[in-house]
């Protein structure tokens, strides 16, 4: 049975081997007596590329276990999505207002239906870490437009 | 310096607290399934830089044996494991639950814990100034061979092929190259990003890739909430129940702390090897899979001596196992303390505090989880996306305090991802995250050994100890390919 996965881990990571060797000969490879900057990262990249070959060859020849199958897969690209919007606003509006934002979002993606439910929640969830780890354990989370 | 005077540095009142704390917080992880102890530690290891290293270390520890003793909760109730090496306790843990004797499983459960840790403790104890004492002697081409061997074993006992495991390896051994060559002082792969000249951070990469990863994978199976409506007033197993399980629960500690101990070895080979020897040497193993206590507290024993055992190659050669011991070992380090063989000797206070600490933790988890049990349970009816958002924003601010920089949060994002499609493939991400921190040290070491020897490449070979370490590590990477290549026998004609 053909594994879509490994192929698609094959091929990846066997431009990925290519790439670093590229990159790794750029830095001078020199030799294992003498090894220059290059030599380590050329290492790593010939084993990822040849090993990639073989796996990559195997998967189109067929041999291979399944792919883990995809679920509910729009759950995590909710997270995923909402992670992003939450670090490009971070620095502007600072911990509380863009955490606030993000438990709303996330917990309304994932089904909190009662909008009670999930404002206390993302309120308690926001103030609850900033206490405990601005405050009480003294982890400097980013200032933002609030003040605090 | 003995064990006295590491109890007695462990029963200061801070120590007890941070103890205590990583009971409470490994016995929490434990139960809630989808955040596992090497996330934790990450997370948790920007709180310790403010402490004292011996406190700090007492706590990760104590997140590290905890999560193995609350991980049985949930496979017992629910049939889902709460960590990954409760999945075998599943197996017969649920059908006593299912036959009304959740009470009695969950009880074998603590107390083989407790026994095996213990006992593991006293291993740990008794073998590490030995083995100390023999790598002191060890130069910079034996540590070589040992790192080299450390990662053979680690991706050789991985569950996935080993293909996938060297994959990772490399990959790992690529992305630990990113930043300033420790001999040159050229830039690697930095594409110009100041942030990249220190390299790709191990803690938020660990962060996430087993913490972020993890949410992923969890948000995306459907919510299975049905817990078990048993009573729990009894908890204690009967007379005949430990007339059947006290020698599994030995053999399980046994097999356990020895399996921990070696890199790779860990809570789920531990759990899953003990399981396999008491159903292969039981007189009646058609027992097992229908509620057989044998079967709960072999791999629970098993599973906490190999958190204890892990701790063996941490302490004694430097040399971290599995990703949680790598997080202590970054957290040693950001500590100014190198582990080595020299550990024992230049930080007496912080091996024998934090053993002495082992045995008042073992104490504790036993006292959390028995009478408490009926609070973790209420945990569990949490709805999973109320967790998920919990962990995340952990996650992001553990990510943010390393640098104070948004820029981490990204970085772990996208590791986050990275975990998950890789989960989604099949490669194991163990291997990856122990070749990003030790091939760092692996490269530092291999060149010290070439300056050492004047540029001779020999000098591996020369020298007894690294040549048998490197034989091993050779025989762990022929094997598999052997046994390809004689299966392919037919296409290569013969």
């Amino acid at each position: 049975m053909r594994s879509l996965g490994d192929i698609i881990g094959g091929g990846f990571f066997l431009a990925l081997g290519i790439w670093a060797m590229i990159g790794a000969y750029r830095l001078h490879v020199g030799t294992i007596a003498e090894p220059q900057p290059g030599f380590f990262p050329f290492l790593g990249g010939v084993t990822l590329a040849a090993l990639s070959g073989i796996l990559l060859s195997q998967a189109l020849l067929g041999r291979g276990k399944g792919t883990g199958a995809f679920g509910a897969v729009w759950r995590p690209i909710a997270m995923i999505l909402g992670l992003v919007f939450y670090v490009a606003i971070l620095d502007s509006v600072g911990y509380i207002i863009a955490t606030i934002v993000l438990s709303l979002i996330l917990l309304r993606a994932l089904g909190t239906k009662t909008w009670w439910v999930f404002v206390v929640a993302a309120l308690c969830i926001t103030f609850g870490s900033y206490i405990l780890f601005d405050r009480a354990l003294g982890v400097t989370l980013p200032r933002g437009l609030i003040g605090f | 310096m003995h064990l006295g005077n590491g109890l007695i540095i462990a029963l200061t009142p801070v120590n007890l607290v941070y103890t205590f704390i990583g009971a409470l917080v490994g016995t929490a992880i434990g139960v809630l399934p989808g955040l596992g102890p090497p996330a934790t530690v990450a997370l948790l290891l920007p709180v310790t830089y403010k402490l004292n290293p011996i406190s700090g270390v007492m706590m990760l520890a104590g997140i590290y044996y905890g999560a193995m003793y609350g991980g049985s909760t949930t496979s017992i109730l629910l049939n889902i494991p709460g960590e990954a090496a409760s999945v075998v306790t599943c197996i017969d843990g649920y059908q006593m639950a299912r036959q009304g004797r959740a009470g009695p499983a969950l009880g074998a459960s603590a107390l083989g814990s407790f026994f095996s840790g213990t006992i593991s403790i006293l291993g740990l104890m008794l073998i590490a100034p030995w083995m100390a004492s023999f790598a002191i002697k060890f130069g910079y081409p034996e540590y070589s061979a040992l790192v080299v061997l450390g990662l053979m074993m680690s991706i050789y006992l991985s569950e996935e092929s080993v293909l996938k495991g060297l994959m990772m390896g490399a990959l790992g051994l690529l992305l630990g190259t990113v930043g300033i060559d420790p001999v040159f002082g050229a830039e690697r792969f930095t594409f110009g990003l100041s942030r990249l000249t220190d390299g790709v951070d191990f803690i938020v990469a660990a962060m996430g890739l087993f913490g972020i990863t993890e949410v992923l994978c969890n948000l995306e199976s459907p919510e299975i909430r049905e817990v078990f409506k048993t009573s729990l007033k009894k908890l204690l197993p009967t007379l005949d129940d430990w007339r059947r399980s006290w020698t599994s629960m030995i053999r399980g500690s046994v097999i356990g702390f020895f399996i921990g101990a070696l890199p790779g070895g860990g809570g789920v080979i531990s759990s899953f090897v003990a399981y396999a020897v008491e159903k292969r040497i039981s007189k009646h193993p058609e027992r097992f899979g229908k509620g057989a206590i044998e079967g709960v507290m072999a791999p629970e024993a098993a599973n906490n001596a190999s958190s204890t055992g892990s701790f063996i190659p941490l302490l004694t050669l430097g040399i971290p196992g599995n990703a949680t011991t790598a997080m202590i070992f970054v957290a040693l380090m950001i500590h100014g303390i190198r582990p080595g063989p020299l550990l024992l000797q230049e930080h007496p206070n912080l091996f024998w505090g934090v053993i002495g600490s082992m045995y008042i933790g073992n104490v504790m988890l036993l006292a959390l989880n028995l009478p408490l049990i009926g609070l973790w349970v209420r945990l569990l009816k949490v709805p999973y996306r109320f967790l998920a958002v919990i962990v995340v924003v952990i996650c992001v601010i553990g990510a943010y305090s390393v640098n104070n920089s948004v820029f981490d949060i990204g970085a772990m994002v996208i590791f986050g991802v990275f975990g998950y499609l890789l989960r989604k493939g099949n490669f194991p991400a163990v291997p990856l995250i122990l070749a990003m921190l030790l091939g760092r040290i692996l490269e530092r070491s291999v060149q010290q050994s070439l300056i050492m020897s004047g540029g001779d490449v020999f000098i591996f070979i020369q020298r007894p100890i690294s040549v048998a370490l490197l034989l091993v590590a050779g025989i762990l990477l022929l094997t598999p390919a052997v046994r390809w290549v004689w299966r392919q026998r037919r296409v290569f004609g013969f």
